[in-house]
């Protein structure tokens, strides 16, 4: 992300442009310097034409000179003197220019030394011949004419070897300049790419980031016709506050939530206040804008405003701040209609407190009721049992009937009134939780029932339970009721047995948990070898006044197991209920290890 | 027993509840005295008052108007003169808890009432005759506890 | 601030009576089993004198001698309950030897006085004794158990609760509840 952007970065942008120029300088920098050595060997070859044709110049007027000697020697031209001393004028001239042109080439600068010397001994002769050729004789004549000759004969080498110099220089020249004019448009070919290619990277750059941006745009585009139209279906909307400037602006949609069209008015922080907000929450929310101001974050609070047809709704705002090109920190609110959450949530809360008062009202109803109804049937119980006592033989056989009638009637209703009790005081007790060994409990239990198991010779086993956070005397009455259901339900004349285990398992282990992971339990089982139930019950014999059997084979009220069930749930945890028809029966109980 | 008669003092606002208590004293064959009062005030203000007969057992019933068998119970234990008294709260079912914390409150004994006449007379029996035995066998008061 | 009490009450009643008899003025001699000889004739008054005395530390003076034998039954089977040794023997052997008459003799006599069994009184002393252990808090009720002739905590448990209607571990209960509350 780092690398993207400065590859983005406007710095970057400045020093590749930077880099360009800097390249065509460059470039355009060794074109120059490459046409001017085209010049410099162009010239360089033009003088060393130059000096060729001096020095042929040269010979040429050494040979006039010769010539024009030889001429006078024979002929004895009067007018050859003037033409002679003139070509030693111009041979003098020539020699002193080449010697000037030569300056730069030690070579030719010694040969034409050497020239000018042999050409200042060649003026000697002339000029000897000149000045003495009336009294020459004849050998004198040849003499002279000889010597001419030879010094001619040592010029012309000297002018030959000269010239071979100058050509040899003029051919290297040559192929310089003209290697140096070959390359002169591969340089403009290089000039030419490079400025191609810069411009052609340039050109690459700037279409993809012009695309990227127009990319951008479509989709800022997009997402803002999506936000507004979120806006709408979410009823919100947003506002910006720059500030520096403060400037507040407000979206589409929030103008709509005042019950305005968009951008009816010019909206104002202080505006705000005193238009919209309702007078109450106005204080508050004074303080949090202050508040947010300063630290550039407003946590989301709710407040009531006022829309432009007069109707109050909570709205909840919540608010950022962020910083933009121009180093100005604007804050970026949202602002949502809550009234139906807030109304719906009063509605759940006051129904929530209608039922809990309902609950508690029937609660209290059913201890009540179980509680007071006790009073006068003890009171009827304790009569029928006098009358038993004191009167029962002055009553006819159908009277001392009608009177046992009434003893069981009674002694059957207390039995349900007792159940009814304990099962409403499971519900009313204070839950309070205790680490209590479980052993004791059930040591507890079985001293409750001490008679019945004497009575049945029952045999009761069990593991050494743990220690248990619980509420004790409702685990006891859960131990009590199941191992008296187990002895209820023996099968005749086969003493009770009843096992008791328990071990610890994960929720995830142990598929009748209805959680998936690894919270703890305590898997406490009660087995018995008595009469046992036919599956299909197996849920149904927790419900209350359930009962599988009428009330003449055995004694119950159908209220035991749904005590169970309530101690169970009680202490979240889960109670089942396993058999087999004359085969025994197992109740399984979860307890949460907290 | 040896010489004196057990006295006997019962607050209970139930008019059968009284009736099946004496009742119960007349038949058993003990040297009793029994007395009855309507309410918690009644019985208050008989314990209270100056050269008071105090019994050497007291039934208490919990649900009694204008002051219930708990706030007797305090006012009881609060006052070192019935400190020789063996409080009994004689009272309907009550949950586990609540008995306990009777107990707890300084009854020495707790009397479910039961449904049946003779359970009766054998239980009130049993309460006044383990009692005399505390008394004439010096045991330790305060640790005497019974549920019946 | 607290502190904690043990009672030895047979130094206690003996030192008791030590200083009330010496006090008297009276010659006389404790002879075990609550009996005391003087060994000069005491005057009626006096032992009206001495017998309110006594009353104020709930020490009785006997005259029935029926009630003598029974109060010996009740010390004898105190000691026997209270002794340091657990003792193996039955309760009829045990009385039977120590106050030199039948069980059957003793077990009617002891019923037609105190209407009720010498087994319960039995019962009741030792509940009496595992109460004040349960309360010393410095045995296990395993131990008190052993200490006192069950063949189990189960069964000691049992007879607690037959005897008193409530559990051992409910009595501990609710007696440091009662302290708790005196604080």
């Amino acid at each position: 992300m780092k690398i993207l952007s400065i590859h983005k970065s406007p710095l970057f942008l400045k020093i590749v442009f930077v880099l360009a120029i800097f390249i065509m300088l460059f470039v355009s920098a060794l074109t120059y310097r490459h046409m001017d050595s085209v010049t410099v060997s162009s010239e360089m070859v033009a003088h060393s034409y130059k000096v060729t044709i001096e020095i042929e110049q040269l010979y040429t007027t050494i040979k006039d000179l010769e010539i024009e000697r030889r001429n006078y020697l024979l002929t004895k031209n009067k007018k050859l003197p003037t033409q002679i001393n003139f070509s030693k004028l111009i041979i003098k001239h020539n020699i002193d220019y080449l010697k000037k042109i030569t300056s730069d080439n030690p070579k030719q600068k010694k040969l034409i030394d050497t020239i000018e010397k042999l050409c200042l001994e060649k003026f000697k002769i002339v000029d000897y011949g000149l000045n003495n050729y009336s009294s020459f004789t004849q050998d004198e004549l040849k003499e002279n004419l000889l010597k001419g000759k030879k010094i001619m004969e040592q010029i012309s080498f000297k002018i030959n070897e000269m010239l071979a110099i100058e050509n040899k220089l003029l051919e290297s020249r040559d192929k310089k300049n003209d290697s140096l004019i070959n390359f002169t448009p591969k340089f403009i070919y290089i000039t030419l790419f490079v400025t191609i290619a810069i411009i052609s990277l340039a050109f690459v750059k700037i279409s993809r980031d012009l695309q990227e941006l127009q990319t951008n745009n479509e989709i800022l585009d997009l997402k803002n016709e999506t936000n507004k139209l979120a806006e709408i279906v979410g009823k919100s909307g947003t506002w910006h506050l720059n500030l520096v400037t403060n400037e507040f602006t407000f979206s589409d949609n929030k103008f709509r939530l005042l019950g305005y069209e968009p951008e009816e008015f010019k909206p104002t922080l202080e505006s705000y206040f005193e238009k919209f907000v309702h007078p109450e929450d106005l204080e508050t929310l004074k303080q949090a804008a202050e508040k947010m101001i300063v630290e550039g974050h407003l946590p989301t609070i709710i407040y009531r405003v006022e829309k432009k047809n007069g109707e109050t709704i909570f709205i909840k705002n919540i608010a950022n701040s962020f910083v933009n090109t121009k180093n100005e920190k604007i804050l970026i609110g949202t602002t949502t209609d809550v009234t139906e959450e807030i109304q719906t949530n009063k509605n759940l809360e006051d129904r929530n407190r209608e039922l809990e008062a309902n609950n508690k009202e029937l609660q209290a109803f059913n201890y009540v009721a179980s509680h007071d109804l006790q009073e006068p049937l003890r009171k009827i119980q304790t009569f029928i049992s006098r009358l038993i006592d004191k009167e029962i033989n002055s009553l006819s056989e159908n009277g001392k009937q009608y009177l046992i009638k009434i003893k069981d009637s009674s002694e059957r209703m207390r039995l349900l009134i007792d159940d009814l009790l304990q099962f409403s005081r499971t519900n009313k007790a204070e839950k309070v939780f205790v680490s209590t060994c479980l052993n004791e409990l059930l040591e507890n239990s079985k001293l409750e029932l001490t008679q019945i198991i004497e009575d049945k010779k029952a045999i009761i086993t069990s593991d050494s339970l743990p220690h248990l956070n619980v509420i004790p005397f409702q685990i006891q009455q859960l131990f009590t009721n199941l191992i008296n259901n187990s002895l209820k339900y023996s099968k005749e004349n086969i003493p009770p047995k009843i096992d008791i285990k328990v071990k610890k398992v994960e929720a995830k282990n142990e598929h009748k948990i209805p959680f998936n992971d690894k919270s703890k339990f305590y898997k406490i089982t009660f087995t018995d070898n008595g009469i046992g139930f036919d599956p299909q019950y197996s849920e149904r014999i927790f419900m209350l006044f359930n009962r599988l059997h009428n009330k003449d084979e055995y004694s119950g009220t159908g209220i035991g197991l749904a005590i169970c069930k309530k101690i169970v749930d009680n202490h979240k945890g889960f109670i089942y209920a396993d058999g087999k028809p004359n085969n025994g029966a197992k109740f399984t109980i979860y307890l949460p290890i907290i | 027993m040896e010489k004196d008669y057990i006295h006997i003092i019962l607050a209970d606002d139930d008019e059968d509840d009284r009736l099946f208590f004496t009742d119960a004293f007349d038949e058993l064959k003990m040297k009793t005295k029994v007395q009855t009062y309507n309410d918690g005030v009644e019985l208050m203000n008989y314990l209270m008052a100056e050269n008071a007969v105090l019994p050497n057992v007291l039934f208490l019933d919990l649900n009694m108007p204008k002051k219930n068998g708990i706030e007797c119970l305090h006012e009881i234990k609060a006052d070192k003169r019935f400190d020789d008294i063996a409080i009994a709260i004689y009272s309907t079912s009550s949950s586990e808890e609540h008995i306990e914390e009777t107990f707890v409150n300084g009854a020495n004994i707790y009397i479910k009432k039961p449904n049946d006449f003779n359970t009766l007379k054998k239980v009130l029996s049993d309460v006044v005759t383990i009692n005399w035995q505390y008394h004439t066998s010096g045991l330790n008061k305060d640790n005497f506890l019974l549920r019946m | 601030m607290k502190a904690f009490l043990k009672f030895d009450y047979n130094l206690l009643t003996k030192k008791i009576l030590e200083d009330k008899l010496t006090s008297f003025g009276y010659k006389f001699s404790i002879l075990g089993f609550g009996e005391i000889e003087f060994y000069e004739n005491v005057p009626e008054d006096k032992i009206e004198e001495l017998r309110e005395e006594f009353l104020k530390y709930g020490i009785t003076i006997i005259e029935n001698q029926k009630s003598v034998l029974v109060q010996k039954i009740k010390d004898a089977i105190h000691e026997m309950v209270y002794g340091e040794e657990i003792l193996n023997v039955k309760v009829s052997v045990y009385l039977a030897e120590k106050l030199n008459h039948s069980y059957g003799y003793l077990s009617n006599l002891f019923s037609d006085i105190t209407f009720t069994s010498i087994e319960n009184y039995v019962i009741i002393q030792k509940i009496e004794f595992a109460k004040q252990l349960i309360l010393n808090n410095k045995l296990s009720l395993t131990e008190i158990a052993f200490r006192l002739n069950y063949s189990s905590v189960a069964h000691l448990s049992t007879q607690f609760k037959n005897t008193t209607g409530i559990t051992p571990s409910a009595f501990q209960r609710i007696i440091s509840k009662r302290r708790d509350k005196n604080q």
